[in-house]
């Protein structure tokens, strides 16, 4: 037998050893997915969660509903369908060319009945816009901006990072205890618990603190990405946040004043990031006429 | 003898490559498309729910080209989705006759069966009978604010946004 048929025999030989090790492997990994096992490898696995990384995006949808509710439950709604209709087509439009255009539940964006200048966005895409933030706006590039910045902010899932690392392993243990597939009264009072101090931490950021300020400054940065990528000239964030910078004195102290970093700071920084970009895209009269038709007076 | 072993080692690499290069994706939004093509204005070819396992068959920068079990291809966008290289074992049908595909996938994070358990509509009940003074009526209407494909085609079309966009 030749040296290089001796080889050749040898690989075939491994090979079949590895695929026949494979395919047992395949078979028992087959025996093994019963119910219970599967039962008892989600136990494990949510054990080990521990970061907000690990929260689930049907969990972040429910962490979302409830901060909505408590955003709610401090500002009025402005009811008016063919305003939020807009404000919805125009955050849709820059969620669908942001990093995250699907999430759980969809977003979902709804008008404030607030005279201060304030937006939140809630995890989960649940996104808030006060009346008086919208008066800042000249154009649909400016709402366009502002409402970029804050799905970057459901995007980069600033929200949940805001919750407390120990509170989370904390409520990540509590879940994870049982391989049950239903809460007892006992572990739902518990779980329920947990989760009223995650949506503490999130909405002391959210409404009363605000974000760290790197949160606001990377907002920015991807309200630039996700606009310019839908087609909106980002100049529509410098431009507002050139308005809020020159009637500072007016807002300061409530709303994005309190919890946002002063605009000036966020200009400069802005106007740096557009500058080097090598091509814009340019507004248009017909997307300046349509906002002024939901706009009027 | 030698084309044999070498059609032998050929085919052995191939199914050895098959086996441990196949990749498992789960949708893990609630619902969403499959679709015709790598971008959000491609015709639909199905409705995808949470938990359904997709085949990856190729990568084209956010986009995947999937398999559904019973073989519709098409394309969906990567935040829909979550990888599980695990589940080409509940590939087979007699895996699937004891646990699908999702079920694996979501028994792995310990949550996503019906009841199953991790912040859910429970604890949100629980929360609501906890916290009496909390409404939840405008985040259900708010919910309820939402837009279709269609709808937002037209709008980018109008506007002359995105793939159907105008002047740099």
């Amino acid at each position: 037998m030749s040296a290089r048929r001796a080889a050749a025999l040898f690989l075939a030989a491994g090979l079949s050893s590895v695929l026949a090790v494979s395919c047992s492997l395949l078979q028992e990994s087959q025996k093994y997915l019963t119910k219970e096992n599967i039962d008892k490898a989600g136990k494990a696995a949510s054990v080990a969660r521990n970061t907000f990384a690990d929260i689930t995006e049907e969990e972040e949808h429910y962490i979302g509903r409830s901060v909505a509710a408590l955003i709610l439950s401090r500002y009025k709604v402005y009811d008016n369908p063919q305003l939020n209709s807009y404000v919805n087509l125009v955050g849709h439009a820059v969620a669908a060319y942001s990093d995250r255009p699907e999430i759980y539940g969809g977003y979902h964006f709804l008008v404030l009945d607030e005279p201060e200048v304030n937006a939140l966005a809630a995890p989960g895409g649940f996104i808030f816009v006060t009346r008086g933030l919208l008066r800042e706006c000249r154009d649909e590039e400016m709402l366009a901006a502002v409402l970029a910045h804050e799905v970057g902010h459901v995007a980069a899932k600033h929200g949940l990072q805001s919750i407390k690392k120990s509170r989370l392993v904390e409520a990540f243990k509590l879940i994870g205890r049982e391989a049950a597939a239903k809460y007892t009264p006992e572990e739902l009072s518990r779980v329920t618990e947990a989760f009223e101090g995650v949506l503490g931490d999130i909405a002391g950021s959210l409404i009363e603190r605000g974000y760290d300020r790197r949160y606001e400054y990377d907002a920015d940065v991807l309200s630039v990405k996700y606009g310019t990528a839908t087609g909106y000239s980002p100049e529509g964030l410098s431009d507002f946040l050139e308005k809020l910078a020159a009637g500072e004195g007016e807002g300061r102290g409530v709303g994005w004043f309190k919890t946002h970093p002063a605009p000036k700071d966020r200009l400069a920084r802005v106007e740096k990031r557009i500058g080097g970009m090598k091509t814009l895209p340019l507004r248009d009269e017909i997307r300046l006429k349509r906002f002024r038709q939901h706009f009027k007076g | 003898m030698k084309n044999k072993t070498a059609a032998f080692i050929l085919g052995g690499v191939l199914l050895a490559a098959a086996l441990f290069a196949a990749e498992t994706y789960i949708v893990k939004v609630r619902t969403t498309a499959l679709r015709s093509g790598p971008k959000f204005f491609a015709s639909q070819v199905l409705s995808l729910n949470a938990g359904e396992a997709l085949l990856l068959l190729k990568k084209e920068e956010d986009w995947l080209q999937v398999k559904t079990p019973a073989g519709k291809v098409g394309w969906i966008h990567l935040s829909a989705v979550e990888p599980r290289k695990v589940d080409i074992l509940a590939w087979d049908t007699t895996a699937r006759k004891q646990a699908t595909g999702s079920e694996v996938a979501l028994a792995a994070k310990g949550f996503g069966r019906p009841g199953a358990k991790g912040f859910n509509k429970n604890v949100e009940d629980g929360y609501k009978t906890r916290n009496k003074n909390i409404s939840f009526v405008w985040v259900d209407k708010m919910s309820l604010l939402s837009v279709n494909r269609s709808q937002l085609e037209t709008f980018l079309k109008q506007g002359r946004l995105g793939e159907f966009g105008g002047a740099r």
